[in-house]
């Protein structure tokens, strides 16, 4: 039977529900470019330079254009367009959790794809657009006055790049937040908890790197410890030291999650990483995407308004889905890795030439294979639980 | 209108409608070639189920009490003043059995039969002042 | 006539609890359906699954001719439906209401949708949460009807409403029914049950203990009070037909499910010195099925 790819209905209702978290996330986007650079213009006009730190006191708002350009991660402000992002996805379940809205919906003539559909594709569509003004007042910040930058001629063309740069990063981590923030709350069948869930799902590798982080710290109890007991010099550089596996691994769990890697990428290693930060958080948003479609399709009326109104299983792999784009990236981080050692064994020119692209390519396809085929055994799983309980049903 | 339909009572509700039109129709009080309320209006006027209407106007139809006008409506009959023919012939018959069941029940409750054809005398000598009434109104 | 709503075996198990289980049932083109039963008994879920929102775990059901496990629920476009629960958008109004009812229904009737918020005086602007709960009920009629359904599903739709207002929403009913849209109800007030509908089936711990059609009931089902000084003849406590027997003293009322005429001519057989044969409404019955599928002790039902 035919049926609407996006129902008029649909997009009406989610429209009227959302649209001021749409504002709200407008807003989030537009404090880095527009207060940041009124807040920088300030600063510099009152004189009170010092607060920018050493080497910055050459400000203006084009100074400050051209370092969100160059360094989009560089400024804490940057990351509430993330939580807004984060707040979206959930939110546009979290809104169905209240009074019977989602019996309502799904007994008028729509299918549970259909709403999954133009939730998520509104989130994505508000995703490019707010990010778009943004993106434009910067480059047109740093055009008006920038074409010389510490006494070098910079071209025209090189201020549009690095907005569109800016523009693809910003669209990129906060499509790839708002997916996750999407599939975890369809899990849970609360107001609260679903964006309390979300934001678990979402930060709980980033409180494993904060612990991991926090016990390779020198001054970590154990590590005291030890040198309490003569074991003095073994600190982390020490122990990294002792094998590069161990070094690596721990490079990997500290990248668990997306605001380390990107901070990781955008400060000390190569800033055209930034551009794999778009396609990559693409990919990883549509197959979360399928994972919403699957998870929902078997999100049931009776559970609706259960705190996990999945069953266990379905439950417990939304905590992995928050792992797996994480785990990916600490791939990607350890690609990084060993390209920069193949690369200072051959030529001791880091992050040139294709060899690091090769290895960065083989690494992604073969990360993307893993996924296909675990949510490929997921599926299969979950449909093969399905047809053993209609076993047990029938033969009762 | 105003029909009076008791649910509760063990007479099914279309009989009672039959019986109630007809009823108005011999008192008078619908007069030959007045219109009904369609089986919609009269649904919702007394809140009973329309097809329950639909079977007693077919019924009254039927015995030639009422007729339906393609397009106009629902009328009553012109009265069948002496009327032959087979309807009439079952009416008579319908009527007789009625009587009959009048008797059977007087023999029981006690009452000589003399007595119920005073009883009947005195309702159709009663009965154009019964008509007088309704159609004065 | 088509049959509009068929239903094989249908049931639901939510872990071990089965709310629905096995029913059966047929509901033709243009009749008004009841189902009445106890709290609890599975009506809200055998409706529920007829709408496609829980999926049934045994048996089939088809709604107009489409099963109602299709993935697209395209038959939706003809169903409409008024529950006692509030099926809103919470921070929607009135108006955002119907603006969604006309975007989501293809049929959607423009001119009926002005005609009932007009003769319901509902006031556009109040955000739904705020309306009474005869009003929602009113909007949820207004929606329902503007689709041009040709199924009503109502799940206890007159419930706690004034005694106005729901005489405007049953009259609505009959008014629909009468221009050949199908009911399919679940409600508690039998008394309009009785009035209204064409057939009816009682539920019970999920399963459907008696189906009859009005009109059959009021033939089959009667209270034959008798009196044998001797007691009952046994062959009057199990004839086919006798749903059960109270008893007081030497009266005793045998309360016929089926086949009223027999049983009483039976009655007559054995000479009672006293007989007299009442009718049963459907509360009565009702009760008296209660009893019988033990659903409370007989003191506190009769009482």
């Amino acid at each position: 039977m035919k049926s609407s790819f996006l129902p008029r209905g649909l997009v009406y209702k989610e429209w009227h529900q959302q649209r001021w978290m749409i504002v709200l996330f407008l807003i989030a986007t537009w404090l880095l470019p527009v207060f940041g650079s009124i807040a920088q213009e300030f600063v510099v006009l009152t004189g009170h330079v010092s607060y920018l730190g050493p080497g910055l006191s050459e400000g203006s708002l084009v100074w400050f254009s051209q370092t969100v350009l160059v360094n989009p991660s560089g400024y804490g402000i940057g990351l509430a367009p993330w939580g807004a992002a984060l707040l979206l996805g959930a939110a546009l379940w979290s809104a169905e959790r209240r009074g019977n809205n989602l019996e309502t919906v799904l007994a008028s003539p729509v299918s549970k794809a259909a709403l999954v559909r133009v939730k998520w594709l509104l989130g994505t569509a508000t995703i490019f657009a707010v990010n778009l003004p943004g993106a434009l007042l910067l480059w047109l910040e740093a055009r008006g006055a920038g074409l010389d930058v510490n006494g070098m001629t910079v071209s025209a063309d090189v201020w549009l790049g690095l907005a569109a740069r800016w523009y693809s990063t910003q669209v990129g981590m906060e499509w790839l937040i708002f997916s996750l923030a999407f599939v975890a709350a369809i899990g849970v069948g609360r107001y609260v908890m679903s964006i309390l869930w979300a934001a678990l799902v979402l930060f709980m590798p980033l409180g494993l790197t904060a612990a991991v982080t926090y016990l390779m710290q020198e001054s970590a109890p154990w590590i005291t410890h030890y040198m309490g007991k003569g074991m003095a010099g073994y600190a982390t550089p020490d122990i990294q030291a002792l094998s590069p596996v161990y070094g690596t691994l721990q490079n990997w769990v500290m990248t668990l999650n997306p605001e380390s890697y990107y901070g990781t990428f955008s400060y000390f290693y190569m800033p055209q990483m930034l551009d794999f930060v778009l396609p990559v958080g693409g990919v990883l948003s549509i197959l979360l995407y399928v994972a919403s479609l699957v998870l929902f399709e078997h999100c049931e009326m009776e559970r609706f308004r259960r705190v996990f109104c999945l069953r266990g299983f379905a439950m417990s792999s939304l905590m992995i889905v928050g792992v797996v784009p994480a785990w990916m990236l600490g791939i990607l981080q350890m690609s990084s890795d060993v390209t920069a050692h193949l690369q200072s064994m051959f030529d001791h020119q880091p992050w040139h030439g294709p060899a690091p692209m090769l290895v960065f390519t083989l690494y992604f396809a073969g990360t993307v294979a893993v996924e296909v085929l675990l949510w490929t055994a997921l599926r299969r799983f979950l449909r093969s639980r399905q047809a053993r309980r209609e076993h047990v049903m029938a033969v009762a | 209108m105003w029909l009076r339909i008791d649910s509760r009572s063990s007479t099914p509700m279309y009989q009672q409608m039959i019986d109630e039109i007809k009823a108005r129709i011999a008192k008078g009080a619908l007069a030959p070639q007045s219109r009904l309320p369609s089986i919609r209006e009269l649904a919702s006027d007394l809140m009973i189920n329309p097809n329950t209407i639909a079977k007693a106007y077919q019924e009254l139809e039927r015995e030639g009490v009422i007729e339906v006008i393609r397009g106009r409506g629902t009328f009553v009959c012109r009265e069948q003043e002496g009327a032959g023919g087979a309807v009439a012939a079952s009416a008579r018959a319908q009527v007789r059995d009625m009587l009959t069941r009048v008797l059977v029940e007087a023999h029981h409750v006690g009452i000589p039969l003399a007595d119920v054809s005073r009883e009947l005398e005195v309702l159709i000598a009663g009965w154009p002042e019964e008509r007088g009434r309704y159609s004065d109104e | 006539m088509s049959e509009i709503v068929v239903t094989e075996g249908l049931g639901k198990q939510y872990g071990r609890v089965r709310a629905v289980q096995d029913v059966t049932l047929t509901v033709s083109e243009g009749s008004i359906f009841g189902i009445v039963g106890t709290n609890g008994a599975g009506k809200s879920t055998f409706l529920s699954m007829l709408l496609g929102l829980t999926r049934p775990s045994e048996g089939r059901a088809r709604v107009l001719g489409s099963d109602v496990m299709d993935r697209f629920g395209t038959y939706r476009e003809r169903v409409g439906f008024v529950t006692d629960q509030d099926y809103f958008f919470r921070q929607f109004s009135v108006r955002d209401m119907i603006a969604w009812g006309r975007r989501t229904w293809p049929r959607w009737d423009d001119v009926r949708c002005r005609q009932l918020l007009a003769s319901f005086e509902l006031p556009a602007n109040r955000p739904v949460r705020s309306l009474s709960k005869g009003m929602r009920v009113q909007l949820a009629f207004v929606s329902a009807l503007s689709l041009r359904p040709e199924v009503l599903i109502l799940d206890e739709a007159t419930s706690g409403l004034d005694a106005v207002v729901k005489r405007q929403i049953l009259q609505l009913i009959v008014q629909e029914a009468a221009s050949g849209v199908t009911v399919v109800m679940a409600t508690h007030d039998l008394a309009g049950l009785e009035r209204i509908a064409d057939r009816v089936a009682f539920f019970h711990e999920g399963r459907v203990v008696l189906q009859t059609s009005t009109e059959e009931a009021k033939r089959e089902m009667r209270r034959i009070q008798v009196v044998f000084p001797g007691g009952l003849p046994d062959a009057l406590r199990t004839a086919p037909g006798v749903l059960r027997v109270e008893e007081s003293g030497s009266v005793y009322n045998v309360i016929v499910e089926t086949e009223a005429d027999k049983v009483a001519e039976l009655c007559r057989q054995h000479g009672p010195v006293y007989m007299e044969e009442l009718e049963v409404d459907f509360e009565e019955l009702f009760v008296h099925i209660m009893h019988k599928e033990g659903y409370a002790r007989e003191e506190f039902l009769l009482a």
